[in-house]
């Protein structure tokens, strides 16, 4: 009989290995306890999040890691309670910033935690800015909205200061521009400075550098390093990208047909995966320092309005035995700070490689 | 403000005039001409592609990387005779692509195929995959003879069940969908693939496998491909040779290994150094460039040097002289700049 | 070389044409299925008009003219001892049908011009459209009285006249649907294939465009109801004897019959209302079904 994943027990404090190698006792930032999210469909009910755990520490850097069909985005997007319902519905779980569980706050102390204590980060600029309001103007308006004291003049030189960290050149004319007048990475600072404006202890990023080219990425990698010292806000990256996720993630989930498979630090997550998903997907991404090659797990991602029986990717599992089909994993806790949902985790600590570039030939 | 005019320009492994190469690309522009006003005068132009000029072999890959607005696209486009030249002449064995018209244009056609980037809007919604790939066929009038087997012989040769032809594209995922436009790009048997950004919708795991069956299918076939990508880590799997795009014009190009082991041209080295690697282990080793300020306005560019209001070494003569593609040692690897950097690596 | 079963469409994956799910969305329209159910009713009865009413609609009968309902007929006679319900049933081929062509020709000619003006741009695109703008700027009733009183009064005059006054509408949609198809690149594909500005629009701009044309469609079949209704009831449709709802209606210029003899212009009268408001759910129900939005 399987068990919901009950994720990390957030009843006690958590204790975990720091990149330094000790050890800090704290009550995380954010906890998601089991969460579940549906979207109903022409087609079918589609579910998106399927009982999805995890913590985010002060100051900390999480990547959520997925594909199509993970569910990344709409367990970013359900923090702050902005999944669309309907024909989306949150049918479980808990929330909780600092203890207060969010889905069970009042409208207006929502609203004051968007832009305050957590601010979000969209992949396009478009989505967060006023195509008819001054760039200058829509800051402010998010610096006046959360500090009720601050005047005119003060929220404009706030704004000033704030463009001129994330990089923008000539503030004070920008100020004065409309967002089409930016170029495609200064909207992207522009919206990254919307974001740090009022200090948020919790940064939430979503998909920040997928839709641009390399070197504004880069860029933008920068940017999100800065913005995270300036505000010393613990921030969660959503993204695919396994390069970026490797250059500014202190701890990574991983996540696959609505659910959490793995959990780790950033070192140990790359030098040793303790699921096959997550070393399918390292072994997938072309490296543009290597020779070698090309491997791709088979198959397609799961169908997420009937989605596989027991574990969600025994389909595609090179290693998918009869117990995997049956029941489904919970996240275990590996020691060391590292969870998988995997009944062989243990196997793939000594394992060779899982994936070849014959078997992959899908 | 052409960079390749008079240039020696890298023609790959046989040099130039060399009259074996499938497809040869001479001086390709396209303008895109600004009209302003009431009376809709013509204002100058959007140089989106400006003399660019490379070959491509029987059987080989030559890929055309750059960011976004370099003109990649338009070139691809161009060959395909989607979008008519503005100048320049593309030489399909021989046969001047741009001049063809009518009956004989519509049968070049059939040797010069395209596979798009987005799986989405690249098959339409109201056709079954059959009919998808089988249009072409149709539109040629060879699917009266062997239509149906072709087509299943094509969804076979690209990796898919045959069994599932008569379903919808929606019925697929983003991988299986370029599959399909795969299929139908191979239907008329074409000799010269332009792909695209095929890839580039896809998920990371996903990718792998439509290249990796790209490149079989170059094998058993001979194909010879354009691959357009602004995704270095993929184009080094797939790629011989590397033409790098900026604003319109070709910085650089060479072998695969020239390029990632000692680019030349100061933005290859930015744009490999820019690339996020996979590995925590390296954060913080590797010398990053960071390219100051944004892509100019191709309405506008810099005189001289398209590059110069971006690169580090930029001296007067950047911004008086164009640099032509050159290529130095004579091993087929040219770059446009004054002070290429010779021998350095930029990948650890 | 295919791996068993890993490029299968996900299991569960419906399979659905575009057309099943339109019929789908549409059968969840209540007022859009009662709707459609009455248009069918209507529409047999006019095939099965003799059959029903059991006369002739143009046999008169002086001794019982402008008789009140009664065993029969059912629906009394008119100014000539006709039977009005034999009459009705008639009539209601000719408003049908008139209804049914000139949306056609409307439809037709709309497809036709807005097609090749999207694809083709430039000075074809540009007359067409000024075309479309005259077209649409002159009053209906006052162009077909003209037509009328050139061609002379008739079925066909009728049918010309509507569809001409209503093709701009149909035009300017296929345009716009020309225009967003012609960039997607599907169609970019069949161009590449080497397919002709005729293949794109036969194969795809026509079944891209089916869809919100039929919408249109039917409102132009509700309109060219009321309209037929409109230019009978004035004189310059069709013509008496022939029987049409419109002209049946003309009876009732009198008072006296207004308020009298409700049996001679009420069930006409009903049933251009019945029709029209019946033609216009449907359309509300098609335009739900085809909306692209909730693909």
């Amino acid at each position: 009989m399987t068990e919901r994943s009950e994720g990390i027990d957030d009843t006690a404090p958590v204790v975990t290995p720091s990149d330094e190698g000790g050890l800090t006792t704290e009550p995380p930032l954010l906890s998601i306890e089991n969460l579940v999210v549906d979207f109903a469909t022409d087609d079918g009910l589609v579910h998106a999040v399927d009982g999805v755990s995890l913590t985010v520490r002060a100051g900390e850097i999480v990547a959520v890691v997925g594909e199509s069909g993970s569910g990344k985005s709409v367990t970013a997007m359900s923090i702050l309670g902005l999944v669309r319902t309907p024909p989306g519905v949150v049918r479980e779980g808990r929330i909780l910033l600092r203890g207060e569980d969010l889905r069970a706050v009042s409208g207006e102390r929502l609203r004051e935690i968007r832009g305050g204590e957590v601010a979000m980060i969209f992949q396009d600029p478009m989505t967060a800015l006023n195509p008819v309001v001054t760039v200058g103007q829509q800051i402010a308006e998010a610096l006046r909205l959360h500090d009720g004291g601050l005047g005119k003049a003060g929220a404009r030189t706030r704004v000033i200061e704030l463009l001129g960290k994330v990089g923008v050149p000539d503030a004070e004319q920008r100020y004065r521009q409309y967002p089409h007048e930016f170029s495609g990475g200064m909207r992207q600072r522009a919206m990254i400075a919307m974001a740090i404006a009022n200090g948020p202890d919790l940064l939430i990023a979503d998909e920040p550098t997928t839709a641009l080219d390399v070197t504004i990425q880069a860029q933008v990698l920068d940017l999100l390093r800065t913005a995270q010292r300036e505000t010393e806000a613990a921030t969660i990256l959503i993204t695919h990208d396994l390069g970026v996720v490797a250059e500014l993630a202190d701890r990574v989930v991983v996540m696959y047909g609505g659910r959490v498979v793995e959990e780790a630090g950033v070192r140990p997550l790359f030098a040793s995966p303790r699921h096959p998903y997550t070393a399918g997907l390292l072994a997938s991404v072309p490296r543009a320092d290597l020779d070698g090659e090309l491997m791709s797990i088979p198959g397609s991602p799961p169908n997420m309005i009937e989605p596989p029986g027991g574990c969600a990717f025994h389909p595609r599992c090179p290693m998918a035995r009869d117990r995997c089909r049956t029941d489904r994993p919970e996240l275990r806790d590996l020691g060391d700070g590292r969870h998988s949902a995997c009944h062989f985790a243990d196997e793939l600590a000594e394992g060779p490689a899982l994936f070849s570039a014959e078997e992959a030939a899908g | 403000m052409s960079n390749a005019t008079e240039a020696t320009v890298a023609n790959g492994p046989n040099g130039p005039g060399d009259t074996s190469a499938l497809l040869r690309v001479e001086d390709l522009s396209k303008y895109f001409p600004i009209r302003r006003g009431l009376l809709r005068r013509h204002h100058g132009d959007i140089r989106a592609v400006d003399g660019v000029s490379f070959s491509l072999d029987a059987g080989e890959t030559l890929s055309i990387v750059g960011e976004s607005g370099c003109g990649k696209t338009t070139t691809g486009r161009m060959i395909v005779r989607l979008l008519d030249p503005t100048g320049g002449r593309i030489l399909y064995q021989g046969e001047d692509l741009a001049a063809a018209r009518g009956s004989r244009l519509r049968d070049l056609r059939a040797e010069i195929q395209i596979m798009f980037q987005d799986p989405y809007s690249s098959l339409s919604p109201r056709m079954t995959v059959h009919d998808i790939v089988a249009e072409p066929l149709r539109v040629h009038g060879r699917y009266r003879a062997g239509g149906p087997a072709r087509v299943r012989e094509l969804l076979d040769l690209v990796g898919l069940s045959a069994g599932y032809e008569n379903r919808y594209a929606h019925e697929f995922s983003g991988g299986q969908r370029q599959r399909v436009g795969l299929a139908r790009a191979l239907a008329l048997d074409p000799k010269l693939l332009v792909l695209d950004e095929p890839v580039s919708a896809l998920d990371v795991s996903i990718r792998a496998q439509v290249v990796n069956q790209m490149r079989r299918l170059q094998q058993t076939l001979g194909l010879a491909y354009v691959f357009i990508s602004h995704d270095l880590s993929i184009v080094r799997h797939i790629s011989h040779r590397i033409a790098v795009m900026y604003l319109g014009g070709i910085v650089e190009i060479g072998t695969r290994d020239q390029i990632f082991t000692a680019p030349q041209h100061p933005y290859t080295r930015a744009l490999l150094s820019a690339i996020p690697v996979p590995d925590p282990e390296l954060r913080g080793e590797r010398e990053r460039i960071t390219l100051t300020g944004d892509v100019p306005d191709p309405a506008d560019p810099p005189s001289g040097c398209r590059f110069r209001t971006r690169c580090w070494k930029a001296r007067e003569i950047c911004a008086t002289d164009p640099p032509a593609l050159a290529d130095h040692a004579g091993d087929g690897h040219a770059s446009a700049c004054h002070f290429p950097e010779n021998d350095v690596a930029v990948l650890p | 070389m295919s791996a068993t079963g890993l490029d299968t469409p996900a299991p569960g994956a419906v399979r659905r044409s575009p057309g099943r799910r339109a019929a789908r969305r549409f059968l969840r329209h209540r007022m859009a299925v009662v709707s459609a159910v009455v248009l069918v009713l209507i529409v047999l009865a006019a095939v099965f008009a003799r059959q029903i009413s059991g006369h002739d609609p143009d046999a008169t009968d002086l001794f019982a003219t402008r008789a009140g309902p009664s065993g029969d007929h059912w629906l009394g006679t008119d100014a000539t001892g006709r039977d009005v319900l034999a009459r009705l049933l008639f009539a209601g081929r000719v408003s049908l049908g008139v209804g049914v062509a000139a949306a056609l020709l409307a439809v037709v000619l709309g497809t036709v011009v807005g097609s090749l003006s999207g694809l083709l741009g430039g000075w074809v695109d540009q007359t067409a459209m000024r075309l479309a703008d005259v077209f649409m700027s002159f009053p209906s009733l006052v162009v077909m009285i003209v037509i009328a009183g050139v061609i002379g009064p008739s079925v066909t005059a009728m049918v010309i006249a509507i569809g001409l006054f209503q093709w701009p509408q149909c035009g300017r949609l296929v345009r716009g649907v020309t225009l967003a198809v012609r960039e997607q690149e599907y169609v970019q594909a069949a161009r590449a294939a080497g397919a002709g500005p005729l293949w794109l629009v036969r194969r795809h701009i026509v079944p891209a465009a089916l869809p919100p044309v039929s919408v249109v469609a039917t409102i132009a079949v509700a309109q060219a109801i009321g309209l037929e209704a409109t230019m009978s009831f004035l004189g310059i449709g069709v013509q008496p004897p022939a029987a049409s709802w419109g002209n049946m209606l003309t009876d009732a210029q009198s008072l006296t019959v207004i308020k009298a003899m409700p049996w001679l212009w009420l069930p006409p009268g009903l049933a251009v209302a019945v029709t029209v408001l019946a033609v216009n759910f449907i359309g509300d129900g098609l335009r739900d079904a085809v909306d692209p939005r909730r693909t």
